[in-house]
């Protein structure tokens, strides 16, 4: 509700052309949330860098943006290209998501707390764990993960979906192994 | 610009039941970002058979599992901090360079809209140049009379 409003009158500003009153209300209301999302991808490391390259590329794309999408989701997928981006500069992979935080840092508040979760989430295929992520972590809706992903609708609920079903069953399996 | 809507407006082609007649994965996750009459179709169906109600159930308890697990980011201050300064000097460097190209570019456009023939100043004027060449040739003229008649 309160993405909501703050969403209406971002998009009011950016249609009076008030770009400084629309940058300071995505700082205000989204800050918190892509910063927290740039750190889970790359550590807290090298979070700061890189969020302020995000803001500087959402800057720069800010007036061309068309209402495909929330003005969070579109933030959220500008965060997502400039961490690939980044990662593909430092090392060659080119699978399209991105990746944790790399070199096995201890992170605080970084990781999930529940140490069974994590390993069977961490088994997970990339996307659908990062589907995951956006919807269960970010409080996304589907559609705008499937946006920032990349993918249609259809085809990223059917991999979240099995996503969840897998894990689901590795948490059970897990239950009943002897420990 | 247009107005942002809540989510991206897609055909959803989302399969409600498989052929045993029983909900399939997709429906019985994410089943709240439904389409409301896939979603009373969803509903209908738990209500009558008790193995997707179940199978839903413990698909509802890992999803709300990872959701609780969900780790939180502490943003430091000075990162907030800084950041926003980032922004707010870009924003102002790129209206500076934008009006900065806009001066620029009216200039152009105004040179393009005068393509036209622009007027010479009046010493390039082949009317100028007519009459002092006709000037020239009558003092040469007068100059050659004088010398003849002395």
């Amino acid at each position: 509700m309160l993405h909501t409003m703050s969403e209406t009158v971002i998009v009011a500003a950016l249609k009076r052309g008030n770009l400084r009153r629309a940058v300071e209300l995505i700082l205000d209301t989204y800050q918190d949330e892509v910063y927290g999302y740039c750190a889970s991808l790359v550590g807290s490391a090298e979070s700061g860098g890189v969020y302020q390259q995000v803001l500087v590329t959402a800057l720069e794309e800010l007036p061309t943006f068309n209402g495909v999408v929330s003005i969070r989701a579109w933030l959220y997928g500008v965060a997502r290209r400039v961490v690939l981006r980044f990662q593909q500069e430092g090392k060659a992979s080119p699978e399209p998501v991105p990746s944790g935080p790399t070199g096995g840092e201890d992170l605080p508040g970084l990781r999930p707390t529940d140490v069974e979760l994590e390993s069977c989430f961490s088994g997970l295929d990339s996307v659908p764990r990062e589907l995951l992520q956006l919807t269960l972590w970010h409080g996304l809706l589907l559609s705008e993960a499937a946006y920032i992903t990349g993918r249609s609708l259809p085809e990223a609920r059917r991999l979240a979906a099995e996503g969840l079903s897998a894990l689901s069953g590795d948490l059970q399996r897990q239950r009943g192994a002897p420990s | 610009m247009t107005t942002p809507t809540p989510h991206i407006v897609e055909p959803d082609e989302v399969r409600i039941l498989d052929e045993h007649g029983c909900l399939t994965l997709e429906a019985m996750c994410f089943t709240t970002q439904l389409q409301p009459e896939h979603r009373a179709v969803v509903e209908r169906h738990i209500r009558s058979c008790a193995v997707c109600a179940q199978q839903q159930m413990g698909l509802a308890r890992v999803t709300e599992r990872v959701r609780a697990a969900r780790p939180r980011v502490p943003v430091p201050g000075e990162a907030k901090a800084l950041a926003r300064q980032v922004a707010l000097r870009t924003l102002a460097l790129r209206r500076a360079h934008k009006s900065k190209s806009r001066s620029r570019g009216d200039w152009r456009s105004t040179a393009r809209l005068r393509a036209l023939p622009r007027r010479q100043p009046w010493y390039r004027s082949q009317v100028f140049w007519a009459v002092t060449l006709l000037g020239l040739a009558g003092a040469v003229l007068v100059a050659v009379l004088a010398i003849l008649l002395l």
